[in-house]
């Protein structure tokens, strides 16, 4: 095997290609049933979708129960994560209601969060926190519980305070993980928007698009909303894979280099 | 790495004063740590009893209501042939995701191309809401059983095959050579190999049933007419949030023990391995 096609971006970048090709090619000849559509009027209906004025709106709508579910989940769940972490209290309180309620998946909550509140945002918001606090809290918890301990022996030995050595020492080192649970949290959150946005009276959002489109058999709307989806989980994740190797940057050195 | 420094060694200064013990690796749980927990679990209900009981509404019932309504649905039946259905579904796809995800990380942790070409793709598109392809797979495989099956695998086989994968990178290299020393062929390297991974394959099966629970549950809810998640549904559009709750309940539970039966397994497989943080 040649070494060229063993460097990642060349052969995934030519493998995509080649399933784009393939794709585009059983497209043009007519290999594809009706709701499958190819590459390139996937691309032709996002563009109109777009122009039309029905994606933007749609993908402002979807963002925002998103970021405000995600925000609120996930910031609830590094705090607790970290307070659980340095308290014992907190520990024996917050991570035994959270490990005898991890496994139940949380969106079975939505049917009745509607019951309480209707088919608004604030239920939408409701479901996706609720959704987003675990992974958050689960790696904030792990991430304090994987310090190496002679850190904090040498931080607490030479005199530092408590709120010294958590600041300096814990959140530094708890931090990888935390990034990572918070990544996982919002992979979730578009997960939940979607389906908190099928379920039932969808008002707005991609999900209703998706849905529209898959109703009134007019694939092209329905196919832009899935690939509009994916463009959005797909940036928001790279956007929070930046920012966290920013505040991360000494330790993936340090990682590294223990190798 | 942490875990086995801390256990191997003992904090002279630290524990000597007492001081900042919260910080170390935990004792043993003192009788206090044990009742909070205890009450942890307990006093929600209490929480949820008083309020409910002040609220006097029949759309905020109190756990009883919601205990008396699981016991009464349970007893009379029906409820199983929906649990069956849900757990069988989710169960099928669980099983396709490692059936196709645990040989694909093999394939993508041993062979350097298979990696270079998959990799990334497989990485990029892991952030990527796949439920909204659910549409999709209707059109494809229609409202049935099918859709649902395929949708739980494709967004379980994420988690399994990137751990998977993690774990079996992480092999020691020297574990191969050995077995290449001892003239070990194909069939005893890849049993050495999903060994030395059982750890990680564990974890990915950890991280993959609640995946499995929360998918199915949602595909379920969209568009059914069997099933947990149907009965949900049907009971929220019935305003009968108790019976909801009921089921919900239920499904708490059933995820609750398909985890301590992973750990239980864990425990088993890993007996001879390090351990592993996931």
């Amino acid at each position: 095997m040649p070494a060229l096609l063993e460097r990642r971006g060349v052969a995934s970048g030519l493998f995509f290609a080649l399933v784009l090709l393939v794709w585009q090619g059983a497209g043009a000849l007519g290999a594809l049933p009706t709701y499958v559509l190819s590459p390139a009027q996937i691309v032709t209906a996002l563009i109109d979708t777009l122009v039309d004025g029905v994606l933007l709106p749609a993908m402002g709508t979807s963002l925002q129960r998103t970021v405000a579910g995600f925000a609120i989940g996930s910031s609830l769940g590094v705090f607790f994560g970290l307070l659980a972490g340095v308290s014992r209290v907190a520990e024996d309180y917050v991570d035994t209601l959270v490990s005898l309620t991890y496994p139940l998946p949380k969106i079975a909550l939505f049917p009745i969060v509607v019951i309480w509140l209707g088919y608004t945002d604030t239920a939408r918001i409701l479901v996706i926190s609720i959704s987003c606090f675990y992974p958050s809290f689960v790696n904030a918890l792990a991430g304090t519980q994987t310090i190496d301990s002679r850190l904090l022996w040498v931080a607490r030995n030479a005199g530092a305070s408590r709120v010294r050595a958590f600041r300096q020492v814990v959140l530094r080192a708890a931090m990888p993980s935390v990034a990572t649970g918070v990544r996982i949290s919002l992979a979730l959150s578009f997960i939940l928007t979607f389906a908190t946005e099928t379920l039932g009276a969808g008002r707005g959002g991609l999900g209703q698009v998706i849905e529209d489109g898959f109703n009134n058999l007019l694939y092209p709307l329905m196919w832009a909303g899935i690939a509009a989806f994916a463009i959005l989980g797909f940036l928001a994740d790279r956007a929070w894979a930046g920012a966290s190797d920013r505040f991360l940057r000494g330790q993936r050195v340090e990682a590294a280099s223990r190798g | 790495m942490a875990d086995l420094m801390t256990r191997a060694t003992p904090a002279p200064n630290v524990q000597a004063t007492g001081k900042g013990r919260r910080w170390l690796r935990r004792p043993p749980p003192s009788v206090a740590s044990r009742l909070r927990r205890i009450s942890a679990v307990v006093l929600p209900f209490v929480f949820w009893d008083l309020a409910a009981a002040a609220s006097e509404n029949r759309l905020f019932p109190g756990p009883f209501t919601v205990f008396e309504v699981l016991y009464d649905n349970l007893a009379d039946g029906t409820v199983w042939f929906h649990a069956q259905l849900t757990f069988q579904r989710g169960l099928a796809g669980l099983a396709i995701a490692i059936l196709v995800g645990v040989p694909l990380a093999v394939l993508l942790a041993r062979v350097r191309w298979v990696d270079a070409a998959l990799q990334p793709l497989i990485v990029a598109t892991y952030p990527v809401p796949k439920l909204a392809l659910f549409p999709l797979l209707i059109l494809l495989l229609g409202f049935g059983a099918a859709s649902k099956v395929a949708m739980v695998a494709i967004e379980c086989a994420y988690p399994i095959i990137l751990t998977t994968y993690a774990g079996i990178r992480a092999i020691d290299k020297h574990y191969f050579w050995l077995a290449q020393n001892v003239g070990a062929g194909p069939g005893a390297r890849f049993a050495l190999m999903m060994r030395a991974a059982a750890p990680a394959l564990m974890a990915s099966l950890r991280l993959a049933t609640p995946i499995m629970l929360v998918i199915i549950v949602v595909t379920e809810l969209i568009g059914e007419s069997r099933g947990l998640g149907y009965l949900i549904r049907r009971a929220g559009g019935d305003f009968e949030p108790a019976t909801a709750l009921a089921m919900i309940l239920l499904l708490g539970i059933i995820g609750f023990v398909l985890d301590r039966l992973i750990v239980a397994l864990t425990k088993r497989v890993t007996r001879f391995s390090p351990k592993v943080q996931l």
